[in-house]
């Protein structure tokens, strides 16, 4: 299979950018979906909602750093493979469907995870492997999760804030992503995301 | 057939007659058609076809019959194929840690040969989308050569328009000649090494990537050595290193990667006269048998092992050469990913090409020759893709303890795959750690025992890999350089 990288067609259009920098508007609700919805839909479809006001707090936490790890500049050759991403959804996805339909163990933990991979899978199919790879330091805030919440306000807001303080920091040690640092998504790559959702979303359900 | 009796008419002596296309054609198919079950241009012969066709049949006839069973004897193969490569790789450390014959010529010897003695050398340098080929010829402008015997081919694709735009800035010496390759497939590195062969002038030939620097002694040592050697010694391997290997821990992985293959792996290969698969740079060859041979497969993406091979087969040796040539080891995760994935299925290529029978080779029967052909040249894809399998086994079963996957472990497979993992996985490291002991790179000790992070690595370049084996086998990965320190850019 070719390997070019993922670049934009001379003709294409680029999506509208955030102000200020070259970051496609797309590449945020792209995120958006793979941390909520490639996240919450196979729980929804197993009936392992809802989460609670702590996950909350982790979870935004989780969004912040996301997001500056993503914007802010860093050294991106713009060497891709397309192969390697979708060994990569493919490895995840399993993974992922595994961990939300298994039981006999901590269900919250394996869920949890498995929800994190499924996300994975999303941003690998959709994204990239060098994009994806980039937001895995996201990931403890997930993991956090797991810390007993017992419904605390004051857990939630630790969660949210040291995300956000991190997210603040690494944007002023590293500056605005340069112009051309993130591409949209082509065509093919979005198509392959729906599929994806769609076959995770239909196995959650077998497997619930 | 005696071995020099043999010979494969792969490529003309003489293609003066022959314009830029017909060259290329030449190149492209010469070894296809005049010795087709030499060459990878068929993934697999018709005999192959029906075997693995047949093969998977039986099994798929099983598993409907017998499901658990048949899942339970493929991981009893798997974990026994497992323990023979582990034992022969420990065999090849073994005779590695004895000491192997590598050739020493001293700086003195290096230089007693007088100009006149020396024979003319062909250095073929496939180039490609090189912008900085300026340092690229100031590298090869170290060489400590006579400039009147040197012969420096620069193979360079006739649509490449950034080479072709950085070349024009440069004033030439007179040893270097442009080689435009016609854009013909396959694209790959081996056609035009062929290409450049071919009117070359050298008693002898080497090849040196765009970004290697090879030691300014190098061509004098090995002109030195193939003089002294015997006949049979066809070829000589520089050993290859790399500059950037401290720049973060996939190059230290790569470094000790490259170090246990030229300190234990590859005197080990000599010890038990096994074919050597050569490394795609620094290998010196006698010209003569180059062509004699058929030169290089231009359809084998390890056009390399796929030569040292067909050296072995036909009674040639290579020989070892104490001198460096330094390259950029591979610093992006996913730049390796694609070079790695490139040479497992090379290896696979050269795996399917070397089981094949009849042609004009004569086969080399002996164990060693088998054994070094399915343990190390299959073995090392083919296991690299099934290690990721096993580890998830492993921990689905750790995980959940399901009777399930307990089932598919009878005791007689389990405690066998119980010793392969933990005492294989336990050796390899410990390998590892002796060879940054043997390159004097204390350094490196971490990264040895971090080492199931590149063998995470390893397996998704053997997934890649086979997929590329069946969708694409000749395609080839280029991978990027100038990803050092030095050249890093945002």
């Amino acid at each position: 299979m070719n390997t070019t990288p993922l670049t934009l067609a001379p003709h294409a259009r680029p999506l509208r950018r955030l102000p200020r920098s070259g970051i496609p508007a797309g590449t945020v609700l792209n995120l958006g979906a793979a941390l909520v919805v490639a996240w919450l839909l196979p729980l929804a479809a197993v009936g392992r909602l809802p989460i609670s006001v702590s996950d909350l707090g982790w979870l935004s936490g989780a969004g912040a750093v996301s997001l500056a790890l993503l914007f802010s500049r860093w050294f991106q050759p713009h060497i891709d493979d397309r192969d390697l991403d979708v060994i990569l959804t493919v490895l995840v996805g399993v993974a992922g469907l595994w961990l939300v339909g298994t039981r006999g163990i901590d269900l919250r933990g394996a869920h949890l995870i498995g929800g994190l991979l499924l996300s994975a899978g999303w941003l690998f199919a959709t994204m990239g492997t060098r994009a994806t790879m980039r937001l895995w330091p996201a990931a403890w805030w997930v993991v956090a999760c797991l810390v007993p919440g017992l419904e605390s306000v004051a857990i939630a807001g630790v969660g949210a804030l040291s995300g956000l303080v991190i997210a603040v920091l690494l944007l002023i040690r590293r500056g605005w992503a340069t112009p051309g640092q993130l591409v949209p998504a082509a065509r093919t790559r979005r198509l392959m995301g729906l599929v994806y959702l769609v076959l995770v979303v239909g196995i959650a359900r077998v497997l619930a | 057939m005696t071995r020099d009796e043999v010979v494969v008419p792969a490529l003309p002596r003489s293609a003066a007659a022959l314009d830029a296309c017909a060259r290329a054609d030449v190149a492209a198919n010469g070894l296809a058609e005049s010795a087709p079950t030499l060459s990878a241009k068929r993934v697999t012969s018709r005999g192959q076809r029906i075997i693995l066709v047949a093969a998977l049949g039986v099994v798929l006839a099983v598993a409907v019959i017998a499901p658990l069973g048949t899942i339970t004897a493929l991981i009893g193969l798997v974990t026994f194929i497992y323990l023979a490569a582990l034992i022969y790789r420990g065999l090849l450390f073994y005779q590695g840690m004895r000491g192997g014959r590598v050739i020493r010529v001293s700086d003195e010897q290096a230089h007693s040969l007088s100009d006149e003695e020396l024979p003319v050398y062909t250095v073929l340098i496939p180039v490609l989308h090189e912008p900085l080929i300026e340092t690229l010829v100031g590298n090869l402008q170290r060489l400590d050569y006579p400039v009147d015997k040197l012969d420096i081919r620069l193979l360079i694709e006739a649509d490449d328009e950034v080479t072709w735009s950085a070349l024009e800035k440069l004033d030439l010496d007179a040893c270097f000649t442009v080689v435009a390759i016609a854009p013909r497939q396959p694209r790959t590195k081996p056609k035009a090494c062929n290409v450049g062969l071919l009117d070359s002038r050298g008693d002898l030939v080497t090849i040196y990537d765009a970004e290697d620097r090879p030691e300014p002694l190098q061509l004098r040592r090995a002109a030195y050595a193939l003089l002294h050697a015997d006949p049979q010694v066809a070829c000589i391997q520089a050993q290859l290193s790399f500059y950037n290997s401290r720049q973060n821990l996939l190059t230290r992985w790569f470094a000790l990667d490259y170090g246990a293959w030229f300190h234990y792996l590859l005197p080990g290969l000599e010890a038990l006269k096994s074919p050597i698969p050569l490394g795609g740079t620094s290998n010196h060859f006698r010209a003569e048998v180059l062509y004699r041979i058929g030169a290089w497969d231009p359809w084998n993406v390890t056009e390399d092992a796929d030569l040292g091979l067909r050296l072995h087969r036909l009674g040639y040796q290579v020989e070892v050469l104490e001198s460096v040539t330094l390259e950029e080891a591979n610093s992006d995760g996913i730049n390796w990913i694609r070079q790695r994935s490139r040479w497992y299925k090379g290896y696979l290529q050269t795996l399917l090409v070397h089981l094949r029978r009849g042609g004009p080779v004569a086969q080399r029967g002996d164990l060693a020759t088998w054994a070094g052909l399915l343990l190390f040249v299959g073995g090392t894809p083919l296991l690299a893709a099934l290690n990721g399998f096993q580890w998830c086994l492993t921990l689905a079963w750790a995980l959940t303890r399901s009777d399930l996957i307990a089932g598919w472990f009878p005791p007689g497979v389990y405690y066998v795959a119980m010793i392969s993992a933990v005492l294989g996985n336990g050796l390899v490291i410990y390998f590892n750690v002796l060879t940054a002991r043997a390159m004097g790179r204390p350094d490196l000790v971490w990264a040895a025992v971090l080492s199931p992070g590149y063998w995470f690595l390893m397996w998704l370049a053997a997934l890649k890999a086979a997929a590329q084996l069946v969708f694409n086998p000749s395609y080839w990965e280029k991978t990027t350089h100038g990803l050092d320190e030095g050249g890093q850019h945002e």
